[in-house]
């Protein structure tokens, strides 16, 4: 028997037809994804988006002009606000002496005034030079005390000399 | 790390989907400062930026804005208003405009029959 033939060998032996008789068991090779780079990806992502999103909107004021037609009030219903070139502000009613005015004293002034002349209108007079977030202060202060009857005016002579000539 | 990577892709994808990039801005403009609470339209406004220095860009439905000087901005602005008719009138100007630049406009607006507009303005907190 030496030798031996093909026929009884061991059970390595191919099959006739091709397969392998050995099963390997159905082993769970856990598949170890890195997510490293993708996290860092996100992170990347996600820090961009927080920095560039704008929550506030921007404010709008409205302001509706008045049409071109021409409305008397009489002087001593009027409220003059002068804005000088320096941006300092002088307030008068009628035509009494002016008086300096901060933009913090507007809402409360207006306030008062309002309380003793119901019918009172509020002019606004603005140098040419001054800056325009001066309109807007006041605008918003008035806003602010529910005061709605203003106009806005260039700030022309008389009042502009008497305004700048104030020390 | 799983619990944390989800946190991560759920913000990612807020952040992503609220996120609105500004419209391309004209001139630096600062704004000025109000307590109005009034939001501008988020679309469909005609937009009237005044830089610092009072150069005038017209600008229809967030589009690039066009330089406009003080002499042509009446027939500019009666054109746009042609082109966009809907739109909200938006005024957007620096805070240090000088004041006979603004009057100028505004007087230019009321003659053209532009007397509803909305002036822009940052909110002030206090």
């Amino acid at each position: 028997m030496a030798g031996g033939g093909p026929v009884g060998g061991p059970k390595k032996r191919k099959h006739p037809e091709g397969e392998d008789f050995i099963r390997h068991p159905a082993s769970r090779v856990s598949i170890y994804i890195d997510m490293t780079p993708m996290v860092d990806v996100a992170m990347l992502l996600l820090i961009f988006f927080m920095v560039t999103t704008v929550f506030r909107n921007p404010q709008a004021m409205e302001l509706n002009l008045p049409p071109t037609d021409k409305v008397d009030v009489p002087e001593s219903n009027v409220l003059t606000l002068a804005v000088r070139d320096d941006g300092n502000m002088y307030q008068r009613v009628a035509r009494n002496p002016w008086q300096p005015i901060r933009i913090g004293e507007v809402r409360t002034t207006i306030e008062t005034l309002v309380a003793q002349r119901p019918q009172i209108i509020a002019l606004i007079k603005v140098s040419a030079a001054a800056p325009y977030h001066h309109v807007v202060d006041i605008m918003d202060e008035l806003n602010l005390a529910k005061f709605n009857r203003l106009s806005i005016l260039r700030l022309e002579n008389p009042d502009l000399l008497e305004v700048q000539g104030i020390p | 790390m799983t619990p944390m990577v989800d946190v991560v892709f759920l913000l990612l994808i807020f952040f992503m989907t609220t996120t609105s990039f500004k419209p391309p801005e004209d001139v630096p403009i600062t704004l000025p400062e109000s307590h109005s609470e009034i939001k501008v339209p988020e679309s469909g406004y005609l937009m009237i930026s005044v830089s610092k220095d009072g150069r005038i860009f017209i600008s229809v439905n967030k589009e690039k804005g066009k330089e406009v000087h003080l002499e042509e901005f009446a027939a500019a602005l009666t054109d746009a208003r042609v082109r966009a008719p809907a739109a909200a009138v938006v005024l957007k100007a620096d805070r240090n405009v000088p004041y006979s630049i603004m009057a100028d406009i505004m007087d230019t607006m009321q003659a053209t029959n532009t007397t509803r507009f909305n002036l822009v303005t940052d909110l002030e907190t206090e």
